[in-house]
C-alpha cells in the first residue's frame, strides 16, 4: 500500500516541478525591476550632473547577494558588459544584473564539483577563467543556467613569487594577464603586480613593484596595500585596485605611478571584487563579514 | 512530556478538547517565535524560507541594500564565527521541527486510539523530521551531495509496510516538516503542521468520508449491524468502523470468544449462578517464572480461585502475565498490597480489572 502511495506522490512532484515555470517573474517583480531601472537612472543622472564631489562616493545601487555568494571574491565584465562573479571555494559562476539586482543564471564547472581557493574571475575574449590564489587558471566557456561546463587548467608558474594572488584581469590590447599579488614573498613589498604575456609564442612576465614605504608615505595607517582585485579603468587606461584588509582604493598608471590612494567609502566590510563598465559604473563586491555579501554600484571611479 | 501536559492543562483550564489544546499549543509557539525574533532579530531568517527561494529560483531578485537602509545580518549582531552560526542554525531548525511535530503525534495517538497504533510510528514521527532537516542542511545547494544521498538511500532497502495507509500520510508530513525546516522555512512547516492537525481532527470527529453500507444485497445482515452501532445516549460503540466491517463468519468467531469470556467472567443472566472468575489480574515482570511463583503464592492465599491465562514476553520490554481470578469480597486492595510486598523482587507492577463493576485498581511498584 505504501508503494502504491509513493508512486503517485513522486509523479505529482515531477509533474509539479515541470509545470512550475520559475524562469519568469511575476507582474509585481517586473514592476519592481522597472522601478529599480528608473531609480538607478535618476540617481546616476543626479550624481554625474552635480558639482558635489562627494556624490561620487555615494552608491547609486547596492544589492544584497544571496548566501550562496557570501564569499563572492571576484568580478568580471564581458565585452557586452554582463557581470560575472563566483564563490570562493567552489566552481560556481553567477551572472548578475547589476543595474536591477537580479541573479540571472548560475552554472558550475566540471561534471563533478570543483573545489579550490578561487580568488578572481577573468574574461578573455569569449572564454571565462577562474584564478586560484596560487595563480592557477580554470578556463571554460560561458554556460547556460544550471549547466555544468567543461574546463581546462593552466598555470602561470608564479607560485614562488607570490603566496596569494587575489585579483586579475585580461588586457586584450597587450594579450597580458594582469595579476595583483596580495601577499608577496619578499620584504618591504607594498604592492606587487605581475603582467604575464599570453600571446602566442610569448613567455615570461614583468613585475611592477610599489614599495611599502611609498604606500605608508601616502597612507600612514597602512602597512601595505593588500590588493584584493584589479581592473582596468576604461576611460583612461589606468588600473584600479581595492584592498580588503586596508579598506583601500588605489588608481595607478600601468607604468607604476600611483595616481590616487584613499580609503573606500563607508559600507565596505571586505572589498574583494572590482569592475568598471563601459558606461563608467564602478562595481565593488564585498564578502559577507557579519552581514550579507553585497554588490555596490558607484556612478564612476572614486575621486 | 508530562510537563508539557501540565502546562497545557493550566492554559486550557483542564479542557480535554483536542482542538482547544492544539490552539493553545500553536499560540504558545507563535509567542515563543515572536519573542525569539524580538530578542535575536537575525533568527528571522530561519523562518522566512529564504534558503528555499535561493536554492530554487533563477532568475532571482536581490534585496535592495540602499532601500532598506541597513543590511540584514545573518546570525547575530555580534561577531559569531561561521561554525557557531552553523550550530545555532541547526539547533533552532531541529528544535523547530520537533516542536511542530509534537502536536501531530498527539493527534495521531488520539485518532488511532480506538484501532491501536504502533509506538514506533509515533517515535518515528518525532525523530524523522529532525533527521530530514539535518540532511537538508548538509546537502544545501550541492547537486553532488544530493546525488550522493540518493545513492546511499537507494542502497538501503526499506521493506517496512505500514499497516494503515493513513499512517503513510503522517510519515509524509514528518518528511515535509523536516524539509521545510531544513530549508529554513519554519513558517511553512508551521502552517503545514497546523492545517494537517485540524483537518485530521475534523475528519476524525465528523467521520468524514465513511462509506455507508450497501443495504440492498445483504440487508438481512447489515441492518441489524446498523442498529447495533447506534448509540443510545449513554453507551458509545468504541469502534464503529470495526463493528460495521464484521462479516457473519468473523462475527460468529467473535461471539464464541465473547461467550467464553462471559462464562468465565460475566454474571449469569438468570442471576442464579455466580461467574467462575470476577477479575482479571495483569502483572508486569522482568522474568516470568519467578513472577508466577510470587503471584500464585499470594493468589493461593487471598483468592477463592485463580487461573493463569497466559504471558506476553515482548523483546526489550517487561513481560505481561494474565490471571483470571475469583476474588473474595472486597479483597482487591489486600491482594494488591500482598503482591507489592511479597513479590517486590519479581514483580514490576500489578493491575486488576474487575468484571462487571467497571472499577479498576492499579498499583505500581
Amino acid at each position: 500500500m505504501t508503494r502504491l502511495l509513493i508512486a503517485p506522490a513522486l509523479l505529482l512532484l515531477v509533474l509539479g516541478s515541470a509545470a512550475c515555470d520559475r524562469s519568469a517573474f511575476s507582474d509585481d517583480a517586473r514592476a519592481e525591476l522597472s522601478a529599480r531601472s528608473r531609480d538607478l537612472t535618476e540617481r546616476l543622472t543626479a550624481a554625474r550632473s552635480g558639482r558635489d564631489s562627494t556624490a561620487w562616493d555615494k552608491p547609486v545601487a547596492k544589492w544584497e547577494l544571496p548566501s550562496m555568494l557570501s564569499e563572492a571574491s571576484g568580478l568580471a565584465l564581458t565585452s557586452d558588459d554582463r557581470l560575472f562573479t563566483h564563490g570562493d571555494e567552489t566552481g560556481d559562476v553567477y551572472e548578475l544584473d547589476y543595474r536591477r539586482g537580479v541573479v540571472v543564471k548560475r552554472f558550475q564547472l566540471g561534471p563533478e564539483p570543483v573545489t579550490d581557493d578561487f580568488e578572481a574571475i577573468v574574461v578573455r575574449d569569449s572564454m571565462l577563467m577562474l584564478m586560484t590564489a596560487k595563480g592557477r587558471f580554470y578556463e571554460f566557456r560561458e554556460g547556460d543556467n544550471a549547466e555544468r561546463v567543461p574546463y581546462r587548467t593552466w598555470d602561470v608558474q608564479l607560485d614562488d613569487a607570490c603566496r596569494d594572488f587575489e585579483g586579475a584581469y585580461y588586457d586584450s590590447t597587450t594579450s597580458e594577464m594582469v595579476m595583483a599579488c596580495k601577499v608577496a614573498r619578499g620584504k618591504n613589498a607594498g604592492l606587487l603586480i605581475y603582467r604575464v604575456s599570453l600571446a602566442d609564442g610569448a613567455s615570461g612576465y614583468s613585475r611592477i613593484d610599489i614599495p611599502a614605504d611609498t604606500i605608508r608615505a601616502r597612507m600612514p595607517d597602512w602597512k601595505e596595500f593588500s590588493a584584493s582585485d584589479i581592473t582596468l579603468r576604461r576611460d583612461n587606461g589606468n588600473w584600479l585596485l581595492v584592498a580588503g584588509p586596508e579598506n583601500g582604493y588605489l588608481e595607478m598608471v600601468p607604468d607604476g605611478r600611483v595616481v590616487r590612494m584613499r580609503s573606500l567609502p563607508r559600507g565596505h566590510p571586505q572589498a574583494e571584487g572590482l569592475a568598471m563598465t563601459r558606461d563608467g559604473l564602478l562595481l565593488v563586491a564585498d564578502e559577507a563579514a557579519r552581514s550579507r555579501a553585497t554588490l555596490t554600484v558607484y556612478p564612476g571611479p572614486l575621486r | 512530556m508530562s510537563f508539557v501536559s501540565r502546562m497545557m492543562d493550566l492554559a486550557t483550564g483542564g479542557s480535554e478538547s483536542p482542538v482547544r489544546r492544539l490552539l493553545v499549543y500553536y499560540l504558545f509557539l507563535v509567542l515563543l517565535t515572536t519573542l525569539l525574533v524580538q530578542i535575536f532579530p537575525p533568527f528571522d531568517v530561519l523562518f522566512a524560507g529564504e534558503r528555499l527561494e535561493e536554492s530554487t529560483a533563477v532568475p532571482q531578485l536581490l534585496n535592495d541594500g540602499l532601500g532598506s537602509g541597513s543590511i540584514m545580518t545573518v546570525i547575530g549582531d555580534t561577531s559569531l564565527s561561521p561554525r557557531l552560526q552553523s550550530i545555532l542554525t541547526a539547533f533552532v531548525v531541529m528544535i523547530g521541527a520537533l516542536l511542530l511535530m509534537l502536536p501531530v503525534s498527539w493527534v495521531y495517538m488520539a485518532v488511532r486510539r480506538s484501532t491501536g497504533y504502533a509506538q514506533s510510528i509515533v517515535q518515528t514521527m518525532l525523530i524523522l523530521p529532525i533527521v530530514v532537516a539535518g540532511i537538508v542542511l548538509v546537502v544545501r545547494n550541492s547537486l553532488a551531495l544530493a546525488f550522493s544521498l540518493a545513492g546511499i538511500m537507494a542502497g538501503v532497502r526499506f521493506r517496512n509496510n505500514l499497516r494503515d495507509p493513513r499512517d503513510t500520510v503522517f510519515i509524509f508530513l514528518a518528511i515535509g516538516v523536516g524539509l521545510a525546516a531544513g530549508v529554513q522555512a519554519l513558517t511553512v512547516a508551521a502552517v503545514l503542521s497546523l492545517m494537517f492537525n485540524f483537518l485530521t481532527l475534523t475528519a476524525w470527529r465528523t467521520n468524514f468520508g465513511r462509506s455507508p453500507l450497501n443495504l440492498a444485497p445483504k440487508a438481512g445482515w447489515s441492518e441489524p449491524l446498523e442498529t447495533l452501532v447506534e448509540t443510545n445516549g449513554t453507551k458509545t460503540v468504541p469502534d464503529r468502523d470495526l463493528l460495521l466491517s464484521l462479516t457473519p463468519a468473523t462475527a460468529t468467531a467473535l461471539a464464541e470468544r465473547f461467550n467464553r469470556v462471559q462464562k468465565l467472567l460475566g454474571a449469569d443472566p438468570s442471576g442464579k449462578k455466580k461467574p467462575r472468575y470476577n477479575a482479571v489480574l495483569k502483572v508486569a515482570a522482568n522474568e516470568v517464572a519467578p513472577a508466577r511463583e510470587a503471584v500464585e503464592a499470594v493468589l493461593g492465599n487471598l483468592s477463592k480461585r485463580f487461573r493463569f491465562d497466559g504471558a506476553d514476553t515482548p523483546d526489550g520490554k517487561p513481560a505481561s502475565l494474565w490471571y483470571l481470578v475469583r476474588l473474595k469480597k472486597n479483597s482487591a486492595d489486600d491482594v494488591v498490597s500482598a503482591l507489592l510486598s511479597h513479590g517486590r523482587d519479581a514483580i514490576l507492577g500489578a493491575e486488576f480489572e474487575m468484571a462487571g463493576a467497571g472499577e479498576k485498581e492499579k498499583d505500581k511498584l
